[in-house]
């Protein structure tokens, strides 16, 4: 239930962050480049009490090399421009489990070719779960959706909406 | 009732506004560092090319999706920024050069079993100094996967639940597109797995409208970079060479 109000939650605050961060990057730096890499690491503020649960651990090792692919997937045509970039998602906050998945990660972009710190993008979260009340965590239940798979594609259109962002 | 659609129909005016005024994006149609080329060597070509034209026809710049007065604009930026980002695009300062005046062939459309070929084909008129070492014709043939469904079940079961509360008297038209939501979240997570090359990628939009937009994009996109790709194998001497007397020829043994 706890997990279900702070996604309901997240729901309502997350779009409010997103619109009063300015962006760190301005346009003509992003247009001069190309996301070439996408690399994650784990710094979570807080371990699950389930952390060494078997389905938790596979959500984890599942959430990895999908939300790579997923975030590179999404930058792949834009920006266009010639230097090299890369992400690194430093992931603070993570929980998965059947009724839904929640995500807060730091992105901070560095061009490659000097390791410049060009932006950080702080708290850019992202969740599935369902808001069709008690009946959608019972369909959700049985369908099992892909949770992890789901969360990764509305982290990337976060990441994607920040990034593009001319505030 | 009357007021609500008003609302409705005012907010779809602000939108086709919007989206009328907003430019094309020609990231899409750019060649970046991402692709595999060479970066101009010294040569006539080096920093020493404009684009003065890029045309295309008004069927093309919708199968692009968007007008010609929006598309062929971006068309010029985004050849432009594909020679910039290998180091071929004349500055301002830049005297003489080479002129280009691009233009797109309609489209090859062919569909089949798994989605769609597009082939798209730059023609390539120059004029300058340097204007032999750039090809005439640049071309690539892209292929767009039709995305996989495999959630029929949530939506399925979303119908079930639908039509169980409305035999009880309960709309649940928000708990059905909360669960149609989920399963088009699913679909692209299913499809984000799916192996892809530079030429074939799963396209992002349903339906053979949008599958064929993808394709030309991308073919367009990769049009560009064979213009890339055959101006850094440079068919023209790449910087002008010391001439070389006769007695320099023999090999350093011999010269002994």
């Amino acid at each position: 239930m706890l997990r279900f109000l702070m996604i309901a939650l997240m729901a309502i605050v997350t779009p409010v962050c997103a619109m009063a961060k300015p962006n760190p990057i301005k346009a003509d730096v992003r247009q001069t480049l190309f996301i070439k890499d996408v690399e994650l690491t784990w710094a979570l503020k807080k371990e699950p009490k389930d952390a060494s649960d078997p389905a938790y651990v596979a959500y984890r090792a599942d959430f990895e090399p999908r939300i790579k692919q997923i975030v590179a997937d999404a930058f792949s045509k834009s920006p266009a421009g010639a230097d090299a970039a890369a992400f690194r998602i430093e992931v603070t906050e993570f929980s998965a489990a059947t009724t839904g998945a929640f995500m807060s990660a730091n992105v901070t972009v560095v061009r490659i070719s000097d390791g410049a710190v060009l932006g950080v993008y702080p708290k850019v979260r992202a969740f599935q779960g369902s808001n069709g009340g008690l009946l959608g965590v019972l369909v959700q239940s049985m369908v099992k959706p892909d949770v992890i798979g789901i969360m990764s594609g509305n982290f990337a259109a976060v990441l994607r909406g920040k990034f593009d962002s001319n505030k | 009732m009357r007021r609500l659609g008003t609302a409705f129909s005012l907010a779809a005016l602000a939108i086709t506004a919007q989206a009328d005024a907003a430019t094309y994006n020609a990231d899409p149609l750019t060649v970046s560092g991402r692709f595999e080329a060479p970066r101009a060597v010294d040569g006539p070509l080096k920093a020493g090319i404009r684009i003065s034209n890029a045309k295309l026809g008004v069927p093309e710049a919708e199968i692009l999706g968007a007008t010609l007065e929006r598309v062929q604009p971006a068309l010029k930026g985004a050849m432009e920024a594909s020679l910039r980002n290998f180091g071929y695009l004349a500055g301002p300062e830049r005297a003489g050069g080479v002129d280009l005046d691009i233009s797109l062939d309609p489209f090859e459309v062919t569909a089949d079993a798994e989605g769609v070929f597009v082939v798209a084909r730059y023609r390539i008129a120059a004029r300058g100094d340097g204007a032999g070492c750039v090809p005439v014709v640049a071309e690539a043939r892209y292929h767009a996967l039709a995305q996989l469904q495999n959630t029929g079940k949530q939506r399925a079961a979303a119908w079930v639940a639908v039509i169980g509360l409305a035999a009880v008297g309960v709309n649940a038209g928000v708990f059905l597109s909360d669960q149609y939501a989920t399963a088009r979240g699913s679909d692209r997570a299913v499809n984000a797995r799916r192996e892809r090359s530079e030429s074939e990628g799963v396209s992002p939009v349903v339906g053979q409208k949008g599958m064929t937009q993808f394709a030309a994009v991308s073919a367009t996109q990769l049009a560009a970079a064979d213009l890339i790709r055959q101006l850094g194998k440079g068919a023209c001497p790449t910087q002008a060479l010391p001439e070389i007397s006769p007695d320099q020829t023999a090999p350093p043994s011999q010269a002994n």
